[in-house]
């Protein structure tokens, strides 16, 4: 069951439109960051995220150079990260998997496809 | 499409976020424009382009989102030096610019895309098939896959086929991480911010001032019982009354803090306009804007655009000459027009200077005359005269010639900013320039009164305009044409009584002998009252505009800690006796009071 998600995306939009979404989970805690750093940080202070969705442009960190340094981390290595991706960065979706991420979302994405790749990835996890 | 409801909030939400998108977008084409190819600025202009077509999609805006992905690829053109930067394409660029504002501004009035960018798009795509790229790039083609054709989620396995872009893909992140300065700083300030309803600002700062309504009373009641009983009990009570009193300032501080804004809201949309402008009408003029850090109550932020713009275009239509007229006057061919804001104590003031051709007094005076606002034998200091620009009936259709042109619309300026308790004032040479100051308080909610007595009435008068308060003899008043006057140290200033221009009962007791003087700029007007009742801070409540504003001297009212009503004045009404009284034509009391 999930419990708690880490949203990093650049945009109050995207991260609100998360709320609304995981309303859907029950107990499920939403945590927001804005960029790669602010989710590191995050990651420092909150115990026991079981999934980061991650955008991929973003000001101060990007998605690509948060993914790098997630790996390097031993105790995050296991959070599995889905790429919400926006059409024209094909490429930057495929070093992301390449990185490790367990898979990706395209935007405009609908919310029953975001949830039905949560629960494919987590069942698998 | 999205399977997201798309409530007013998310609206609100997508609508804020692409506004400073624009502006971002604004910002990039005129700084490339001005300085030529800047590979940082295009750089900073992909990252926000980006979340705008993410974010358009979401919201299920097809027509935006397809045209800002064109709007990247010729980004990426641009970046790469493949696109001649010139003065059409930038025409073409912000026409773009201002549709797709249109676009979206609309979209979120009517809850779905009614604004078509297909024109626009269609020019774009002629722009790009007009150059090549110089790199190829899969991702950037404008005939890219149209979305929705391909399945928009895959799981990690699945990927390895579409794995031959990747060899491309390398270069791509560096870009994005170089978009960082920009986007940054428009988007980073949402980061641990918490988005609150203005309105519910507003109700705090009410409930802030009822609170300070009943300070003041406690405070007056404690004082009452420690003079009249004294002892343990009262002085403790005085004390903990003086804890509350600094805790409730400490607490109206904050609160009036987090209404404030930084006056870059309002002057980011300039440089655009003037940019327009200067090209409709052929002049070149840059725009230095100075002080947009200084802070000022959101509630002024959203009422000076408007004035605001009105002043900046009169600078552009009438103040700054043509190029060749500029080159003929040994002046040069670029204008410059300096928009500042800087805080002075508790105002703010903004200052709009143009090095253009000033305005010319004779032609002020002529219009004036022309137009009933001065007698044709009256004689008016220069610095009176030319505040007959800001007059109501100065400006007429038939001014657009030469450079009387100046007055077209300035009295809805005037009032707009005096609703705002602010004033204008303007200082110019002519041939040299132009400068407008306008001052406007820091807050519209509270502020520091001097109370009066007149009659048997109390009035506040706003201690901002309070130069000093005096006591002075009858026979220290002089009568100078018709008009009584004090002088007061080497200055004579005029008196208004206020039991006159009320037209109140004289007060039986005692006669008026505080002057109380006012200034505006270096004018003075002493108002003669009763007594002073010292000074406090008030919460300024708003009186229907049918009994308040100028004509009536009155700027709001205000609830004692004893439950009364008390009329605060507008300061503005004293110094405005002759405009006001040729304006309205004399509807009011006569300001001189000796009549």
């Amino acid at each position: 069951m999930l419990r708690k998600i880490l949203a990093v995306d650049d945009s109050a939009l995207i991260h609100q439109m998360y709320k609304l979404f995981l309303s859907r989970y029950k107990n499920c805690k939403l945590i927001s960051a804005m960029n790669g750093l602010e989710a590191l940080d995050k990651l420092g202070q909150e115990e026991g995220i079981d999934l980061i969705l991650l955008d991929i442009n973003m000001p101060v960190m990007n998605g690509l150079e948060f993914l790098q340094r997630l790996q390097k981390e031993s105790a995050y290595q296991a959070i599995p990260v889905i790429i919400i991706s926006t059409e024209g960065k094909e490429e930057d979706t495929i070093r992301g998997l390449k990185m490790g991420a367990k898979g990706y979302v395209k935007k405009p994405f609908q919310a029953s496809e975001l949830h039905g790749l949560i629960e494919k990835i987590t069942a698998a996890g | 499409m999205t399977d997201f409801p798309i409530s007013p909030e998310l609206l609100n939400i997508y609508l804020e976020e692409a506004r400073a998108h624009l502006e971002g977008l604004d910002h990039a084409l005129l700084t490339l424009e001005r300085e030529g190819l800047d590979p940082e600025v295009v750089a900073g202009i992909m990252g926000p382009l980006h979340t705008l077509k993410g974010n358009s999609g979401m919201m299920g805006f097809t027509g935006i989102k397809d045209y800002v992905h064109r709007l990247e690829d010729v980004f990426v053109r641009v970046g790469q030096g493949a696109v001649t930067l010139s003065r059409p394409l930038f025409d073409r660029l912000f026409a773009g610019a201002s549709a797709l504002r249109d676009a979206v501004e609309q979209a979120c009035r009517q809850r779905g895309e009614v604004r078509s960018l297909d024109g626009e798009r269609t020019m774009l795509d002629a722009l790009l098939r007009e150059t090549t790229p110089r790199t190829q790039r899969g991702e950037t083609s404008p005939q890219s896959t149209p979305s929705g054709t391909t399945p928009s989620t895959q799981s990690a396995p699945a990927i390895s086929a579409r794995e031959s872009l990747a060899s491309s893909a390398v270069s791509a992140s560096a870009a994005v991480s170089a978009s960082s300065a920009v986007s940054a700083e428009y988007i980073s300030a949402h980061s641990s911010i918490v988005r609150v309803d203005f309105s519910q600002l507003d109700h705090l700062l009410n409930l802030v001032g009822e609170l300070i309504i009943h300070r003041t009373k406690l405070h007056e009641l404690g004082r009452e019982l420690a003079e009249q009983k004294g002892g343990r009990e009262s002085a403790e009570l005085l004390s903990a009354v003086q804890q509350v009193a600094s805790v409730s300032t400490q607490l109206q501080e904050t609160v009036m803090d987090i209404r404030m804004l930084p006056i870059r809201h309002v002057f980011e949309r300039f440089p655009r306009l003037v940019r327009d402008l200067a090209r409709q009408q052929g002049k070149d003029i840059e725009l230095i804007l100075e002080g947009e850090g200084t802070r000022i109550d959101k509630a002024i932020i959203d009422e000076i655009g408007e004035p605001l713009v009105h002043m900046i275009r009169n600078s552009v239509d009438h103040g700054i000459e043509t190029p060749a007229v500029r080159v003929a006057r040994g002046k040069t061919p670029t204008g410059t027009i300096l928009l500042s804001a800087m805080q002075e104590s508790n105002h703010v003031l903004i200052t709009i200077m143009d090095d253009g051709s000033g305005i010319d007094a004779a032609a002020v005076r002529r219009k004036a005359v022309d137009g009933g606002l001065l007698k044709a034998d009256e004689t008016l200091p220069d610095r009176e005269l030319l505040q007959l620009i800001f007059s109501q009936g100065f400006s007429t259709a038939e001014t657009v010639s030469e450079l009387s042109g100046r007055g077209v619309g300035l009295d809805v300026v005037l009032k707009s900013i005096e609703r705002l308790n602010g004033l204008v004032e303007v200082e110019t040479v002519p041939g040299v320039g132009t400068k407008f100051i306008i001052q406007l308080p820091l807050t519209l909610a509270i502020i520091s009164a001097l109370l009066v007595e007149v009659s048997d009435r109390t009035y506040a008068v706003p201690l901002g305009s309070v130069v000093e308060s005096l006591k002075f003899r009858p026979a220290d008043v002089h009568t100078i044409n018709g008009r009584e006057t004090l002088r007061i140290r080497d200055r004579i200033v005029p008196l208004v009584r206020l039991e006159a221009f009320f037209g109140l009962r004289a007060a039986t007791e005692e006669p008026a002998h505080y002057a109380v003087v006012l200034g505006r700029g270096d004018k003075r007007v002493g108002l003669v009252v009763n007594r002073l009742r010292g000074q406090q801070e008030v919460v300024i409540k708003a009186l229907d505009p049918a009994v308040s504003g100028i004509a009536f001297a009155l700027a709001g009212a205000t609830i004692m800690g004893d439950g009364r009503v008390v009329l605060i004045l507008d300061v503005a009404a004293f110094f405005e006796g002759r405009r006001q009284a040729l304006a309205h034509g004399r509807s009011r009391p006569a300001l001189a009071g000796g009549s």
